[in-house]
């Protein structure tokens, strides 16, 4: 396991801190994990093989303080993490990865701020709106409906691994309030509907970006989400994993990072 | 004491295996399980029912806001209240509530408020819910996490913009305007009595006192329960000293009357349960969103088990037990609301003398008996206490 350290940074002059984790060694690259906080360990190792792994949680999620003086819009969140990327010290062009709802602040970051991002990774991406294939209301499931949504197989480790509180009661109480503020985190910024008019700004992305998906997601239906994606993004590629759904990063971790690495290393 | 007559108006057609059959009562209920031409007939039975009770004795009419339900049909309160302001005299109408963070630009219930205060004679009182996680968050789209600074800035707004007598610019972070100046003003100056209803949160009992609120407790948990909110609550109003005048809170009541306790539960059992089995029906993932709680009360919050299926099954001696229901002859309704309202220094009930199923001669006949035969019995009770919280030109009641 690479080593790891955990850093915390402030935003917004101070008013906002966020916990960073920081992995491996290499070039940088700025991960943005998803609405159930920073559950996937395998494949964040996996990327900091040949890569410094920043991995921040979002203000509102467990660990950060000061949530409330970002407002629910694109814009502050957007300014956030470049506020976040100049405490750390990245200027110049890193590479980001975001999954689910980390891919919709990722794909942000690379529409406000093009020259920040070398090459782009979005998986499972929220942030657009079909109607024809609308999304589950994630914040509008109970438990089990939630664990059938976002993972292919509920019966698999993975999703054992994601529902299942720790033993111990107090660990229980902490592991519930820190689903509990990643759930509001995220639904701070995606309620009631994810597309906050990223499809306006796509234009502005000039990163290389790969979208990547699991065959099954439930979520963000493969098919016509890539589709419209790579309308929006004619630099796109995209590659869909057999048999994962939503949580692919903890579902498929090997194969996910894989994919990622070598669309890093591409060019 | 003071008591008013709460009506949910309920749609009381729904199918029997309605909690079997639907996934909930709220938010995505079927739109062809509801008949409008039965909804109308509804509406007249409902509003027939709540004029009576301005003519039996009751100081006040409770209607209520909810939506994409069929728990209760008034997504307008202000609709069923500018009907009764025209409808009834001498009592208040009690809007419990507006849920104003909802509306946009929120003097937009101002406005309907002032109308109604004129219309009225200056009957109404203001009641500000900040809604529930059904109506506000999955029906009306509202961001959970900001909810509730957007109600309190709406509250500030309405309450400044009856108050202030010139025009004024209000810049505020979900509601900006240049100018501020509604038209009519309500009749009460300085402005209509406002209640809170609320669940139960420290925080809203900090901030009823802070603005002179009333506090109504909207729990369908029974007098047992409202008992240690009570407990609770009257400390929080000592350290603000301010009086513990028992006006200055209220619960919700089921009330049924009959000629005795067998009578009673003939008369009521099977409505009661109705309420609890279809009407509280609602998907579990509906009803707390993420955020709608403040963080002090999300500690336990979120289940882990597989399971989806949440089908409340209630029954008579449970809810009885549970001092969800105060029954019996008027004798046994009148020693149980006098113990009830002594214990835990209450000054205001509002009865529910309709639920669930119950048909419009029953519930006749329950608010008949209630305002007839047991309400007179306890207007003495707290006559040393001035109402603050009563709208200026409705009747007081002899002895209130």
């Amino acid at each position: 396991m690479p080593d790891r350290e955990e850093r915390r940074v402030r935003t917004f002059d101070g008013a906002v801190e966020v916990p960073v984790r920081i992995t491996g060694e290499g070039p940088p690259l700025l991960y943005l994990h998803g609405t159930f906080g920073l559950v996937e360990d395998e494949f964040i190792d996996a990327l900091a093989d040949g890569a410094t792994v920043y991995a921040p949680s979002p203000p509102g999620f467990e660990g950060s303080e000061g949530a409330e003086f970002v407002h629910e819009d694109v814009t502050e969140i957007t300014l956030h993490h470049d506020d976040l990327l100049r405490a750390l010290g990245l200027e110049g062009p890193i590479d980001v990865v975001g999954h689910s709802f980390g891919a919709f602040l990722a794909e942000e970051i690379a529409a406000f701020y093009p020259s920040r991002v070398r090459r782009l990774a979005l998986i499972s991406a929220l942030g657009l709106w079909l109607e024809e294939a609308p999304q589950p209301d994630l914040f509008g499931l109970t438990p089990g409906t939630l664990a059938r949504t976002i993972f292919a197989d509920i019966e698999s480790p993975a999703a054992r691994r994601m529902f299942t509180p720790p033993a111990d009661r107090e660990e229980a109480r902490l592991w519930n309030r820190a689903r509990r503020r990643g759930l509001i985190g995220a639904a701070k910024y995606l309620w009631p509907l994810p597309d906050k008019g990223f499809r306006r700004r796509a234009y502005r992305v000039s990163a290389p970006t790969l979208l990547l998906w699991g065959s099954e997601d439930a979520v963000v239906p493969a098919g016509p989400y890539v589709d419209a994606y790579r309308a929006l993004l004619p630099d796109a590629t995209a590659e869909v994993l057999p048999g994962a759904s939503h949580m692919l990063v903890e579902e498929q971790p090997a194969e996910a990072a894989r994919a990622v690495l070598s669309h890093l290393r591409g060019a | 004491m003071k008591f008013y007559f709460f009506h949910l108006m309920p749609y009381r057609h729904l199918p029997d295996n309605f909690s079997e059959e639907h996934h909930s009562v709220w938010v995505d209920i079927p739109s062809n399980l509801l008949d409008p031409q039965k909804t109308g007939q509804l509406y007249d039975e409902y509003i027939d029912e709540l004029v009576l009770a301005s003519t039996l004795g009751y100081d006040g009419v409770c209607v209520n806001e909810h939506h994409q339900n069929g728990y209760g049909l008034m997504p307008s309160p202000n609709i069923i209240a500018a009907a009764l302001a025209r409808q009834t005299k001498d009592v208040a109408i009690v809007l419990l509530g507006d849920s104003i963070a909802l509306y946009n630009p929120p003097t937009r219930v101002a406005e309907e408020i002032a109308m109604l205060d004129c219309m009225s004679g200056g009957r109404i009182v203001a009641g500000f819910p900040v809604g529930t996680s059904m109506d506000t968050n999955y029906c009306y789209g509202q961001n959970p996490v900001t909810l509730r600074e957007k109600y309190r800035e709406a509250e500030e707004l309405i309450t400044r913009s009856w108050a202030e007598p010139e025009p004024f610019a209000f810049n505020g972070r979900y509601t900006q305007l240049r100018y501020v100046n509604i038209w009519p003003r309500p009749i009460q100056q300085p402005r209509p009595p406002i209640w809170i209803p609320g669940g139960g949160s420290v925080e809203t009992w900090d901030w009823v006192c802070q603005r002179g609120h009333m506090y109504a407790a909207l729990s369908f948990s029974g007098f047992k329960r409202s008992q240690k909110t009570f407990e609770e609550f009257w400390p929080v109003v000592d350290s603000y000293d301010l009086p513990r005048n028992p006006y200055r809170a209220g619960i919700i009541q089921f009330i049924g009357v009959g000629d005795s306790e067998e009578h009673a539960e003939e008369l009521y059992a099977e409505h009661i349960e109705w309420f609890y089995n279809k009407t509280q029906h609602v998907y579990g993932g509906f009803i707390d969103a993420p955020g709608y709680r403040t963080e002090k009360t999300i500690a336990g919050g979120f289940t882990t088990e597989y399971t989806d299926v949440r089908i409340i099954e209630r029954k008579w001696a449970q809810l009885v037990d549970e001092g969800v229901i105060i029954h019996g002859s008027p004798k046994q309704v009148t020693e149980k609301l006098e113990w009830l309202v002594k214990e835990i220094n209450l000054g205001v009930i509002m009865a529910m003398a309709h639920f669930g199923s119950m048909p419009h001669e029953t519930a006749k006949y329950n608010m008949t008996r209630l305002a007839r035969e047991v309400l007179p019995n306890l207007r003495h009770i707290h006559s040393e206490w001035e109402d603050e919280w009563y709208p200026q030109n409705a009747r007081r009641a002899p002895g209130a």
